[in-house]
Order: C-alpha cells, then structure tokens, then sequence
C-alpha cells in the first residue's frame, strides 16, 4: 500500500506580469519556483508556509485550476499537467478541492442541493433517481439535516457551508482531495468538528489527501507528512512527528516557536521563540541564494551566492547550505 | 472592580431588531479593565464580543441595535447617557482602536501622511467644516509638527522605512505594515485605553507575531489599558493578564490568565480548550451543538443545550458569575449555587 | 396583437426564473423528500425563498400599490370589451354629434376630435401599449443576456467587439435611431417594436457584462471548474442566477419607460396607425386642441405616468423581495 498516488516533479507556475501600452510581459510572479514530492495512497501531506509561499497554487496546480508552467504531475502514472479535455475531465472525477471560504465558494444563488449534486451532474453519474440517493447518502455523511437541501447557503453557518463543500467534494469519492485551508476561516470548535470529519472520511471511503495549511498545531493533528514552504520552494520535507520533535531548517524552526500554545506543557515542547525579521520578499524579485537568508537567524555572507539544494539530512529534506554538511 | 478601574461595563444588555424579530445579542454583560492591563475578550464568532466593543466606541448602528440597559463607566462617565458630541471628545482624546480588517480602516485615496496628519490634527475635535480642515492642513507649522509626530510613531513600531511609508498610499503596504501604520495612529494621541480587535487574525503567524508584540511592548511602556479581542486562546495566554471567555453574549468565565489556563472551569472554556489542536497530537470532536438561536434562546444557561454537566437547574434559571477564588469567577451551578438577580 | 400582455409577461417571468432555479410552483420536479420517501410530505419541502420573497413583497406597501396599478392596467386592456362604455369608438365608429364634449358623467374623460370617447379609448390602448412594451421587453433582453453573457465570459477580442457595437448604438439617441428605422420602413406597430429593440438592447448587454465579469472571479465559479463543469455549464449554470434578479427587475422598471419611449414614436406617428388607439397617438392627435379641450391629451398623459409608476414600484419591489443575498 505504498505506491505513491501522486508523484510532483519540478513543478513550476508562472504569472505574466504584464505591463505598459503594448501590454509585453515584463516578468513573472513565481509563484511556484521548483518542488517536488510524493504523496503516498491513503496518506495525508501537508503543504505549510505562510503568504506568498505558493502552497495554495501548488494545491490549484494539482487540480488544474491552474496549469502547470513546467514540471510534471503523475497521478497513477498519467501526466496530468499535459491533459487537456476529456482526459482532462476525467482526472477531475479523481481529484477533488475544498476550498478556503466557504462563503465565497458556494454560488449563493443555488441551493444546496444543486451544489452538491452538481459534481454527478456534470459527469453524468448514475441514473437521475442514484443521484439524488448519492447526494442524500453525503448529507447524512457529513451530518447535515437533508431539508438543508432546499436552502441557499447565506442560512447556514460558516461549518454547515463548510461540510457542504466537503459534500460536494466527496460525493464522486474521489481518489485525491486537496483541501486548501478548510478550517481557517472558522471558530476554534467548529473547526475541531470539521478536522474530526475529514479524518474520519478519509479512513471510510480511502481518500488521500493534500492538507494545504499555515496552521502548523492543526497539521500536527491530519498528517502524516510535511512539507514546509517558502517564496516557492520547499525549505524542509518530513514524516510529522519527526518534523515537530526535531525541526531543522530555522525557517521550520522560527514558525514553530510563535506557534500559540496553551499550557506550558505544549510550551515546552516548542523551541524558543525566534522574530523574524522583516517581511516575505516578493515573488517577482527571488534574491539571489537562499530565499530565506534575508530573514534567517543563522545567515551568513555565503548563503546568498547560491540556491541549497533539497539534500536528505537524517531522514528530513532539507534545503539548507549550513544543514547540508550533516547530510 | 475597584478603584483602579478605567473601563467598568455594567450589566449591558443589547438587542438588535431585524425583519426575523428581535435578538438579545449581548446579555447582562460585566466587565472591567483596570488602569495599565491588558485583558483579553475572548469567544467564537457571533458571541457578542465585536458588539460589545462597538458599544464602547459608540459605533454600534441603532437602529437596528439597541441598548436595552447597563451602563459604560469610563473614568467614572457613563458614556451611554453621554451625547454624541461629548462622545467624540472622549473618543478622539481618550480611545485608540486598531481593527482586524487594516485595509477598510485607511482610505485608499489618501497618503500615510495625510491620514496621520489629519488623525493628530483633528482627533477630538467636534464637527470640522470644510474651511476650517483647509485652514488646519495648509498651516505649515503643524504640518511639521505632526509630520515629526508621525514619523516617530512609525519608528516606535519598528517601521524600517518610515518617510517612504509615510509617502505612501495604503494599497503599496503590505498588511503587516497596514496594521504597524493603524497601531501608530492608535497610539499617536495617548490614549488611556485601547480596544484592539483581532489585529493579528488577518495576517500570517509570523507577521501577527511581530504586530502583538509591538502592540504589547508599546502599551506597557505608556501603561495604556487594552481590552484585546480575539478567538485564539494561544495569543490571549501569551498577551493578556486577565481573560474574560465569553459565549452568547455573556460572560462564562473569567481568570487571571494563568489561572484560566491552568484551573479552567466553565464547561464551555474546556471544550474551547479541548478543541484547540495540540502540538503533541490531539483535537477533540469540537463541542456538541452550535450556538444558540438570538431569537429564541434557551431559558436558563445559555450554555445547557450543549454542556455534557446539565442539570435540572440549569435549564430553569442563569447562573450568576459567582467568584470560587480570588479574582477567578465561574457562571455555572457546578461551582455555585448563584442565581442571576433579575 | 393576439397575445395577452399578462399571460405573455407571467410567461417570459416564469420560464427565466425556472431556468436559473428559482422554485416555482406547477412544473417543478417532485421534492427529493417524496422521491427517497426520507423526508416525506410536502411540508418538508420549504419553498424557503419563494414565500419568503412573496411574504416580503406583500409587506411593502409600495410594492402592492405598483402591482395593483399593473394588474388594473393590464386587466383594463384585456377586458376592454366588456367595461369600456363605448367599445366601437375604438374600433372606428366616428360620431361628429358629440365631438370635443369635455369630461361629463356620460363621458368620463370626454370625447375626442371626432366624437370618439376617451376612456374607451385609453382602455384599448392599454392593450398596444402594455403588450408591445413587454415584447420589446422580452426581444432585448433575449438578445442583451446573451451577447452580454457571451462578452463577459469570454472576454477578450469578443468582448470588445460585442462591447463596442453596443457603445456605437448607445452614443446614437435612442429616437433618433427609432426614426431611422421608422422610417427606413412602413410605420407600424412591428417597426416600432423593431426600432425601439435596437436602441434599448446595448444597455441589457452591457448590465449583463459587468454582472458576468464581477461573478467570474468568484471562487464557486472556480470550484465549478474544478469539479469539471465546461463553460457552457458554468455561463447558464453558475453565472446566470446571478443575473436573473438584476435582469428581471431591470426588465419590469424598463417597461415602464419602453410605453414612454413607444408613446414618443406614437407620438411622432410612427407607430400604431388609425384608429387603433395608443396612448402616445392619442396625445399626439390632441395637441392641437390644447389648452381647451385639455382633455384627449391630458388623460391619456395621466394614464402613461401611471403606467411608469406603477411598473417602476412593481419592478423596485420585485427586486427586494426576490434577492436572496438581501435576506441576510
């Protein structure tokens, strides 16, 4: 049981930048400069960083909301960022996305049951009556009262739209589900709720997915692997509880020690804390050498000539030129 | 509640009336903060707390808000029976606030500078006409003084660049730096008091980070009292001196932080706690329920229908914040027997 | 014009509402509950919106008062026969007795130039002129929705174009271009809805593009994607309920100022031709008796503002009943 499902080689996206009257390109916003890794079948990664780390077009670019500027995407052997179409279409019936703002991600011009049912719709699904038993089926499954069907999202709460667009993400029980900070936008025992019902699902139905978060106490508690990101690239990979217990690239480091606890056990357990400096640089200017130098507690003149390569440092990948001599 | 008190709120009740009837949004609520704390609010959304601080302000719309009863002692002035020009003195003088949205707090067609000029120039002032703003930003002596004013703020909050942020408009900052620019406005009046809402929600952890610890270390060096709102019981621990955790428009519990954390007793502030994802590896299921229906809410504790301690009491008549140690208080009749007055 | 204008406009309501799914009531599909026999019964099925929306409707004073004023006009048109007092005077019959009478028991309003009552006529006129208004209606907004769909999703080259011919058809005064092709063929009722479908369009298109273009950022259009759907599915599928409500009240304010604007051409003899009373006509013949026989321009002018009004509250209240979002 540990084929990779996804494998992500180099994977790159781009946005033009376009300027002046003749509209030319005058440069790219890198959003995501380089990364690869493998999600294994039934697994949870989890993609960490803050703004401007490119997670949230990583988890786009893997549903081809986006398509991918170079790399390659293998999902069970298919390049899915060269496919176009049908074959297109059929991955979607494969992948599926939770998005971020509950609010903002169900029209709020259609009713619930059109939302859910509208993957099954579109991918001509079973008969018109197995639809509507699927869509009855998700409901109980996500513990909503099936007369929310005839609602339109502004009356339910942020968690009862959230458990909709779970709804409609599983219904097709697909293989991959990448849920783009699910719970960010919701109350700290709502959002304890939802984390339980996507665990819970994922055993049931043998869904893998890809966790994309910058609350790190959260990926503690769904993954199984890490993957911590900044300014487009990796910075460290690592199974979790060896991420957690011994961290190693300091940007790691600094975003565990601000994590907010609330006992001094949990306190103990985190390193001191560390202030970064200064904010994220720009997506379109990437300084030269380590992008995290800039703002990294342990820089020297040295990191800044050239980019560390991920290198395998005691079981973690870690993209670091001081780190790389304990490789 | 004594004498060191700024801010005493007293038993406010607010009731909002909209086209499905009227809700009871804030519920006999009391707090209070004491000369030179920072004390935290904290809650889930809908609990009451941003109402709450509109009220302070005097911001809340009315309709549909209303003020039903309590009262808002500041500096021993209840400011509900103030008017709202002696309101604005106060307010311009006396009170900072820093929000959670930096972006709808600046107006985006003005510079740093000239929102900073205009907020040190004209704070506390009643009803400016045209002219008189004119007259006020052409006179080149205060315009300097402000501007000196200004960049000194900005520097006291660790702005690296502080004339070219001055130059600025809002959309060239970052949001870390929007909110840096919004705390030095707060503080550049010296206020006695502050309300901060959520001021690091909005931004990445690393950012939010900086943005409290400066708004701590500031706060403390002019021992200015904070009441910091907010629904992450992490941050609250780490800024605040006393807690005050409140749920459907009341106050369940409240504790000197330590305490809090340590010896929570309220069933709702442990099923907060439970719910929050620890770093070694555990999240509860959340707490049963959801929140209460404003409209129609349930007779006796508020909290009842979702308390895995209910008893039959519980269902007849509100606990009363009853105090169990020296300055912890508890609403629920599993640690007292206190009724509320009516 | 065979068609009744109420059974025509209820028509065109229903089917755009029921395209973009809004429950309404008769051809909608049987309630899940009954189909599962989960729910079972037709309480279960709450066409939450719908009476919400006629619920709030109801409330609105306004909005009765211009629903009332609707339903007495066009019910005025539709049973012209029966309640006009002296139904042949719309049909031809000239009576030189009684000619210029002003307004007296017998006749209401008075009588015209050549002894025709005025009431009658207005109330036959109400037939032209409501049911060409709602045709015109429905014409433009049939071809402004899609153009405009179009030009707001694809964007691009094709926006541009689309965008730009309605901008030329703007700039021209919408008269001016009714005349031209008024008068490019024979005056009659079809022309005259053909002209005014020409300078009303551009407006609907262009409503319906900047609706399309501030919708198709939206992330559940960009969750539609993601699940699969093509752009086909998504334009009438995502987008359109959110157009439906601006478009439908757009539709009912704008009748209101289309029998203004066809009561111009009327009025310039461009449109119906005699005897077939129009309101604008009517005005129009009577100009030359002002200011003493006030009467065969006055009324006619009082029933036109009566009709905007009434279709302008009918369409205002329309809108806050049926948003959805305004629920919150």
């Amino acid at each position: 049981m540990s084929e990779p499902l996804l494998q992500v080689r180099d994977l790159k996206k781009y946005f033009p930048i376009t300027g002046g009257i003749l509209k030319r390109k005058i440069g790219d916003v890198r959003a995501v400069d380089g990364v690869s890794f493998d999600v294994i079948r039934g697994d949870t990664l989890a993609v960490v960083g803050e703004s401007g780390s490119g997670k949230t077009t990583v988890g786009k670019t893997l549903i081809r909301i986006f398509k991918p500027t170079e790399g390659s995407i293998l999902f069970e052997n298919d390049d899915i960022a060269k496919l176009e179409g049908n074959a297109l279409k059929n991955y979607r019936r494969m992948a599926q996305m939770v998005f971020q703002d509950p609010t903002s991600s169900l029209n709020p011009r259609r009713r619930i049951l059109d939302i859910v049912m509208d993957p099954v719709n579109v991918h001509e699904i079973g008969s018109r009556r197995e639809r509507y038993e699927m869509v009855a089926r998700i409901m109980d499954r996500v513990e909503l009262p099936k007369d929310f069907l005839y609602r339109y999202p502004h009356s339910l709460s942020g968690g009862q739209k959230q458990r909709v667009g779970i709804a409609r993400a599983v219904i097709m029980n697909p293989a991959l589900v990448i849920l783009d900070e699910p719970t960010a936008s919701l109350d700290v025992s709502v959002q304890a709720n939802i984390i339980s019902l996507l665990k819970e699902i994922q055993k049931e139905y043998g869904l893998t997915y890809v966790f994309i978060s910058h609350n790190l106490s959260l990926v503690r508690n769904i993954a199984d692997r890490v993957m911590v990101m900044y300014l487009g690239r990796a910075m460290e990979m690592a199974p979790t509880k060896e991420l957690f217990t011994n961290p190693m690239h300091p940007y790691t480091i600094a975003l565990l020690s601000v994590i907010p606890t609330v006992s001094d056990e949990e306190e103990k357990l985190l390193p001191e804390r560390i202030k970064l400096e200064g904010e994220i640089p720009s997506s379109v200017r990437i300084p030269k050498g380590c992008r995290f130098a800039s703002r990294c507690p342990k820089a020297l003149d040295s990191c800044s000539l050239d980019e560390p390569a991920l290198v395998d440092v005691g079981g973690h990948l870690v993209r670091c030129h001081q780190l790389e001599k304990n490789a | 509640m004594n004498n060191s008190d700024l801010l005493t709120i007293k038993d406010l009740t607010i009731d909002f009336s909209t086209y499905d009837g009227t809700a009871r949004v804030v519920d006999d609520l009391s707090l209070c903060v004491n000369r030179g704390e920072i004390v935290g609010l904290v809650g889930e959304s809908g609990c009451g707390k941003t109402v709450t601080a509109k009220t302070v302000l005097g911001i809340l719309p009315r309709p549909p808000g209303k003020i039903v009863n309590g009262q808002i002692l500041f500096k021993d002035q209840d400011l509900l029976t103030l008017k709202e020009k002696e309101l604005q003195v106060i307010r311009g003088k006396e009170f900072g606030f820093v929000p959670q949205d930096p972006m709808t707090f600046l107006n985006p067609v003005f510079t740093i500078a000239t929102q900073m000029f205009d907020t040190h120039a004209f704070r506390g002032s009643l009803d400016i006409d045209l002219l008189q703003y004119l007259r006020v930003s052409r006179d080149k002596n205060r315009r300097t003084e402000a501007m000196q004013r200004a960049l000194e703020m900005l520097q006291k909050v660790n702005i690296p660049d502080p004339d070219r942020v001055l130059q600025a408009y809002p959309v060239e900052l970052s949001g870390g730096m929007r909110q840096r620019v919004l705390i030095a406005m707060a503080l550049m009046e010296k206020p006695s008091f502050m309300i901060a809402d959520e001021p690091a929600t909005a931004l990445d952890v690393s950012v939010g980070e900086q943005i409290n610890e400066v708004l701590e270390t500031r706060v403390r060096e002019e021992g200015i009292s904070v009441l910091y709102i907010t629904h992450d019981l992490g941050v609250a621990r780490r800024l605040c001196d006393r807690i005050y955790v409140m749920y459907a428009g009341d106050i369940v519990e409240t504790a000197p932080t330590r305490k809090l954390f340590e010896e929570p007793k309220h069933p709702y502030t442990l099923g907060l706690l439970k719910s929050v994802p620890k770093i070694y590896g555990e999240i509860s299921r959340g707490i049963e329920g959801a929140i209460p229906d404003y409209y129609n809410p349930p007779q006796g504790c508020r909290f009842h229908p979702r308390c895995p301690h209910t008893m039959a009491v519980c269902k007849q008549e509100r606990p009363a914040l009853a105090e169990i140690a020296t300055g912890h208080q508890v609403a629920c009749y599993l640690y007292s027997q206190e009724k509320r007055a009516k | 014009m065979g068609q009744h204008p109420s059974s025509l406009r209820r028509y065109a309501m229903t089917n755009l509402l029921r395209l973009s799914g809004v429950p309404i009531g008769g051809t909608m599909k049987r309630p899940i509950g009954d189909r599962l026999g989960i729910t079972g019964g037709p309480e279960a099925y709450r066409l939450e919106g719908w009476k919400r929306a006629i619920n709030r409707f109801k409330r609105n004073p306004l909005s009765m008062a211009g629903l009332a004023i609707v339903i007495g006009l066009v019910l005025m048109g539709l049973l012209a026969d029966y309640i006009s007092p002296f139904p042949m005077d719309a049909k031809g019959r000239v009576d030189f007795v009684n000619k210029l009478l002003p307004p007296s028991p017998m006749h209401i309003f008075g009588t015209d130039e050549v002894g025709r009552d005025v009431l009658s006529r207005i109330m036959f006129g109400a037939r032209i002129d409501i049911s060409s208004a709602v045709i015109v209606q429905f014409l433009v907004t049939v071809v402004g929705v899609v153009l405009g769909m179009i030009a707001g999703y694809v964007g691009g080259k094709t926006n541009s174009v689309i965008m730009r011919t309605a901008d030329v058809f703007i700039t021209i005064p919408p008269l001016v271009l009714a005349l031209a092709a008024t008068s490019a063929f024979t005056p009659d009722i079809s022309t005259a809805i053909f002209a005014v479908t020409i300078a009303w369009w551009p407006w609907y298109a262009r409503l319906v593009q900047s609706v399309v273009l501030s919708v198709k950022e939206e992330q559940y259009i960009e969750a539609s994607r993601a699940i699969g759907k093509g752009p086909l599915g998504i334009i009438f599928g995502d987008i359109f309920p959110n157009i439906v409500s601006v478009v439908t009240v757009k539709f009912t304010l704008d009748i209101g100022m289309v029998i203004l604007f066809m009561a111009s051409l009327s009025f310039l003899g461009l449109g119906v031709q005699p005897p077939t009373p129009a309101w604008g006509t009517m005005i129009s013949e009577g100009k030359y008796y002002l200011p003493e026989y006030w009467w065969m321009s006055a009324f006619p002018g009082i029933v036109i503002l009566l009709a905007v009004i009434g279709f302008s509250l009918l369409g205002d209240g329309l809108r806050d009943a049926f948003d959805v979002q305004l629920e919150e």
